[in-house]
């Protein structure tokens, strides 16, 4: 439908909200209670514009003025255009002065109260509120009374503090816990101009709960973390790939004198929309600590820093009688592509077999694997073997997406509606849509009608047997066989139905119920190194399989049963694992490297290096470039621009340039082999290390605060 | 019926106008079962219960009632917007949260007379096809709430609500829920909010209550006397009631009256009466000079105590030609001798305690900040500027807030400086009211 915006005329479908409709048209409104992906509620008044509408008569036809053109019946009042619906033929004004006074009166409202400390605020320079009061404000506020006085250092939870004094009252971060991973924690309390927010005694207990700190238009929600570690213009801002797991979101890195201070959520509406998961979010915390920046050697028993020529000739004179085809080379699953082939093209410079990654796939569903965007629309979600939350944070919002109905918002030229009016608060959830099997209780049990404890391949095998018609009465199994056959139907399986090997029964549940099939990687590029061959060859061990001579194992945290002679360590850190080596070097973690990272929906994306002090540590390619180099020999994939190379020859010349929103493609015939080695993913555990290095962190914050 | 239609009823003093809503207020045990089957209680929700539901809502279309809460919304047609035959669970809400100052008239209707309005409730849910209703009392309303919860279980006990009643396929369930003493919570949404237990902010309109309301369901919702007035049209007729009052404002009103009279309180009117003879005629003339009326409760726009106003009828329109509002029918006189500005803000500050705080021109404007400069002013530490301040800043709420009670405060605020902007001026320039009488909120240092 056509809607005129001042001058100007814009197309836009039916449904669209006014203030989309005019940012579609060019033109800009304040808002601060408005959001993509969070319902419009009409709260702030910021986005007030004069609206009009012709009408229709009896007959059916335009109601018509002196000249002829359809009359447009203003609205009585300043409407706000965000709780708006675009209607055919919709005059917008966003120009005249009473729009200007409506808009600066209502930010010099706004501003009544708001303590004006922006010199000390973390917001500053970023801050939605400064940005508007510039924009649209009077410059000057007539107001001479005392301002309402709150607490400034509430904390919410230990790593969120909310400032009273600063709360515009947007009410996003309520209608965020409400609307996005469903758990009500925070409202409003009191009333008028009394009006702050609060929630349990118990924090925030949401694996999600970071995001609030992201959509806050000012600074009353903080990242405790992060708080008062540098100004927003101090930042080196790096847009990113988060490495914490297979979902892929995109993430904002902020490091300030190269130290990585904060990590924001991105926005990408096909993958994590605009959340993030806490282990995600604070996973900097951690990945700082201890960190390995120049090469250790073993020397009289004990690990000593030395440099790669020391390295270098340590290695060249252990292994003058070693053969090349007994070196082992091991890699965890969160390599990049471009690692992953050097790794291959080393492999097979060796002549070795003996490579492997792990966690990793043993086998592949050849069935087309569902997107994230397809698996917020499913019909109807079985979750078998699989606990979202530790392995698959951010899918689990999208499976909360599916279960209120929320389709995904539509697209415009300015990016996602900022007010889709089809979101409400509230909406009605369908827990019926989603089952559960699983031996573990799992994050998403609370939004499931369905959830059986219990052995998850058995009960994919009474599915299954459900599917064929062999089941007797009511069973919870013919429910979730009843919700698989609905069109749009998605399975999820995760690691513990992989780990037993329910892979293969996960095929057949899918294809002989229609429903699509996600097996979620055990790590962030586990779907994209089975494309390419990692998994041990002819006569090849598996990691810990056999006593080899020299195996180079790369930020592995499993300890081998076999231990090799000679042990090579990559990692960031002086791991377990590292601290029983012969030689160490030092790694570069998931935030500062540049590559490419296939998540689970098999997209292609771009990692690129945050802008942190690391020392002499990198990517496992030098790493194996060292090794090659000891042994006298030269693999065609030595850098990073021969990798992308080897990429391109294998996979086609669009992994070389990735768009911004990463691509789809189709990487050919996966290369797997069974492993006797658990598929077990460590998110969990990871996310869990994180969230503990993040508290101290925020502990240590906060104690600066109280010294300084 | 005669050739020509009879002359409406106009006048409390018309010998043909009979009290119907407050026929029993004050009469010992008015509120029981007993009482009310004696004067012929429920006979109105039998004929009902035996009528075709559309014929009800036709009938109090045809009755020309609106709604007594305030806005003066035709009832019938409020009800026709009800998805009728959707088969789905409605709700008929029952507004007694009456908390706008100057308006007391439901609180006498529930405690005095309770099984006048569970019969307009029952008449009024089987129209609508409304199985559960609620009864949303102001929680300081506490004699009302127990005589309700009494007249309620009486009702029970004897059939007339829970299932099949009075004898028919027709089941009804009616609960009485009190609040927790906010003003807020008389706004339809907010009242529903609060009533599923949720902090009782209004909310997005559209959807309107008929099409999404309580739980998501179709609601209707309806002040006290509104449903009370229903029993008597469903008892007596739409004509019965049509023949009360003129033009687009018919039936029998509870006005009230408060300030300096001889005698404040309910009046049972027929629409139309005018101010004049409410107040002189009912209430016996005030004690003392006034200088202004606020027809309908503290969100209208004051009038001036003048003849022209006095001899307006008390209906929607003639008030609404003024540029004012009936409202609840809440008068209220403000002498002369007392302060205006000092009374305006004793209304201010009504309404900046009961900003619910969701929209920025109310929580700030109202709440935060011209409460402020009227208690400066009032404390004589005004600037001249602040008259024309309070004028521009209510422009900027005007029309821009959420819901309706920012310009609710607006409408005593912007009357009161266009009636009186010299006692304002007075005051704002040399410190010192016009007038000396002053509200007691400005003695012990109270805020």
């Amino acid at each position: 439908m056509k809607v005129f915006v001042d001058d100007r005329a814009v197309e836009v479908p039916a449904g669209t909200s006014a203030m989309d409709a005019l940012f579609e048209a060019g033109r800009d409104v304040p808002y601060f209670c408005s959001l993509p992906y969070l319902s419009p509620i009409g709260a702030c008044r910021m986005c007030l514009v004069e609206a009009g509408s012709p009408r229709r008569g009896q007959d059916g036809q335009w109601i018509l003025d002196d000249q002829g053109q359809p009359k447009i019946f203003w609205l009585p009042k300043p409407m706000a255009s965000c709780t708006l619906a675009a209607s055919e033929g919709m005059v917008i004004r966003t120009q005249t002065d009473a729009v200007r006074k409506a808009q600066a009166g209502m930010v010099e409202f706004t501003l009544l109260n708001h303590p004006l400390d922006c010199p000390t605020c973390d917001k500053g320079g970023a801050c939605e509120l400064q940005d508007r009061s510039y924009e649209y404000g009077y410059g000057a506020s007539r107001f001479v009374f005392d301002r309402r006085h709150a607490d400034k250092h509430y904390p919410l939870s230990d790593l969120v503090v909310l400032d009273q004094e600063r709360c515009i009252h947007c009410k996003r971060c309520v209608r965020y816990f409400e609307e996005i991973p469903g758990q009500e924690m925070i409202d409003f309390i009191e009333r008028g101009v009394h009006t702050f927010i609060d929630g349990y005694e118990g924090g925030l207990p949401s694996a999600f709960s970071g995001n609030i700190v992201d959509l806050c238009p000012v600074g009353a929600l903080l990242d405790n973390v992060a708080r008062f570690r540098g100004r927003n213009w101090e930042y080196d801002h790096t847009a990113t790939i988060c490495t914490g797991c297979s979902v892929g979101c995109s993430v904002t890195v902020d490091a300030r004198n190269g130290r990585v201070e904060r990590i924001v959520g991105r926005d990408h509406p096909a993958v994590n929309e605009r959340w993030i998961c806490d282990a995600g979010r604070f996973s900097h915390a951690l990945e700082e600590e201890g960190r390995l920046t120049t090469p250790l050697l073993r020397r009289g028993g004990e690990l000593v820093p030395a440099s790669f020529d020391e390295v270098l000739a340590y290695l060249t004179s252990e292994l003058v009688d070693v053969p090349p085809a007994q070196i082992g080379l091991y890699s965890s699953s969160d390599i990049t592509l471009e690692e992953g082939i050097a790794l291959e093209a080393t492999a097979q410079v060796l002549g070795s077999g003996h490579v492997d990654h792990l966690p990793r796939f043993s086998q592949l569903p050849a069935l087309p694997r569902p997107t994230l965007h397809q698996l917020a629309q499913a019909s109807a979600v079985v979750i078998a073997g699989a606990d979202l939350g530790a392995e698959a944070p951010v899918a689990e919002l999208r499976i909360q997406e599916m279960l209120r109905g929320a389709a995904p918002p539509p697209q415009f030229r300015h990016g996602t509606a900022i007010a889709d009016l089809k979101l409400t608060e509230r909406m009605e959830r369908h827990p019926e849509r989603l089952a559960i099997f699983s031996s573990a209780p799992t994050s998403l049990d609370r939004s499931a009608d369905l959830v059986v404890r219990g052995d998850p391949q058995a009960a994919l095998s009474a599915i299954a047997a459900a599917l064929e018609g062999n089941a007797q009465a009511a069973s919870p199994y013919l429910s979730a066989a009843e919700l698989l056959r609905r069109p749009g139907a998605t399975l999820v399986v995760g690691s513990e139905l992989q780990a037993a090997g329910g892979l293969r029964l996960a095929e057949k549940v899918a294809r002989s119920s229609g429903a699509a099939l996600l097996a979620l990687p055990a790590d962030s590029n586990a779907l994209g190194l089975a494309y390419l061959r990692l998994v041990p060859g002819e006569g090849g061990a598996a990691y810990g399989e056999a006593i080899l001579p020299v195996a180079l194992v790369s930020r592995c945290r499993r300890l081998p049963a076999q231990w090799p002679r000679l042990l090579i360590v990559h990692d960031t850190t002086l791991s377990a694992l590292a601290a029983r080596a012969d030689v160490v070097l030092p790694a570069v973690s998931g935030l500062e490297k540049q590559g490419t990272l296939v998540n689970l929906e098999g997209r292609l994306q771009a990692l690129r290096p945050a802008a942190s002090e690391v020392g002499e540590a990198t990517d496992l390619i030098p790493a194996l470039g060292l090794l090659l180099q000891a042994l006298g020999l030269r693999s065609p994939v030595r850098g990073l621009i021969s990798a992308q190379r080897a990429l391109a020859q294998r996979f086609g010349a669009r992994v070389q340039s990735l768009p911004p929103e990463g691509a789809l493609l189709d990487l050919g015939e996966p290369f797997l082999a069974e492993t006797h080695l658990q598929h077990q993913p460590e998110v969990g555990a990871w996310a869990a290390a994180h969230l503990a290095a993040a508290r101290a962190r925020a502990a240590a914050n906060r104690a600066l605060e109280v010294a300084k | 019926m005669t050739a020509t239609a009879p002359r409406p009823i106009t006048s409390g003093l018309d010998p043909r106008f009979a009290l119907s809503l407050y026929a029993h207020v004050g009469e010992q045990g008015s509120w029981t079962l007993e009482s009310y089957r004696a004067r012929g209680g429920y006979q109105a929700a039998r004929r009902a219960l035996s009528m075709d539901p559309d014929r009800i809502i036709d009938e109090v279309k045809a009755s020309g009632l609106r709604g007594r809460g305030g806005a003066g919304f035709a009832t019938g047609l409020k009800w026709s917007f009800m998805p009728l035959k959707d088969g789905r669970q409605h709700y008929l809400l029952c507004n007694a949260d009456e908390s706008e100052p100057g308006s007391f008239k439901d609180r006498y209707l529930m405690s005095e007379d309770p099984h006048q309005l569970i019969e307009g409730m029952l008449i009024a849910g089987y129209a609508m096809r409304a199985t559960v209703g609620y009864i949303y009392i102001r929680g300081e309303y506490i004699l009302a709430a127990e005589r309700l919860e009494g007249a309620i279980s009486e009702a029970r006990a004897a059939g007339i609500l829970g299932s099949k009643v009075l004898g028919s396929d027709f089941d009804f369930q009616l609960q009485v829920h009190r609040g927790a003493g906010a003003y807020i919570c008389g706004e339809e949404t907010a009242l529903m909010n609060s009533l599923e237990g949720l902090r009782a902010n209004p909310r997005l309109k559209p959807p309107f209550p008929a099409a999404a309301g309580l739980y998501g369901l179709p609601t209707t919702i309806n002040n006290v006397e509104t449903l009370c007035a229903v029993t008597h049209i469903l008892r007596y007729g739409a004509s019965w009631h049509a023949q009360m009052g003129s033009g687009k404002s018919l039936g029998s009103k509870l006005y009230q009256i408060s300030g300096p009279v001889h005698r404040p309180g309910v009046y049972e009117l027929p629409m139309g009466t005018t101010f004049a003879e409410l107040i002189e005629d009912w209430a016996g003339g005030p004690t003392e000079p006034i200088k202004a009326i606020i027809p309908g409760g503290s969100s209208c726009p004051m009038l001036p105590y003048q003849q022209d106003i006095l001899d307006l009828p008390m209906d929607y329109e003639a008030v609404a030609a003024k540029g004012s509002m009936l409202g609840t029918g809440g008068v209220i006189l403000i002498p002369q001798n007392y302060c205006i500005v000092n009374a305006t803000w004793n209304l201010v500050r009504f309404y900046a305690h009961e900003s619910c705080g969701k929209c920025t021109p109310c929580r700030e404007g109202i709440a935060g900040w011209m409460v402020h400069v009227y208690e400066k002013l009032v404390r004589g530490q005004g600037r001249p500027e602040d008259v024309d301040l309070i004028l521009d800043m209510s422009d900027n709420i005007a029309g821009k807030s959420f819901c309706a009670l920012a310009d609710a405060c607006l409408g005593p605020v912007q009357s009161s400086i266009a009636l009186f902007r010299e006692e304002y001026d007075h005051l704002a320039s040399t410190g010192q009211p016009l007038y000396p009488r002053q509200s007691r909120w400005l003695g012990g240092g109270a805020r």
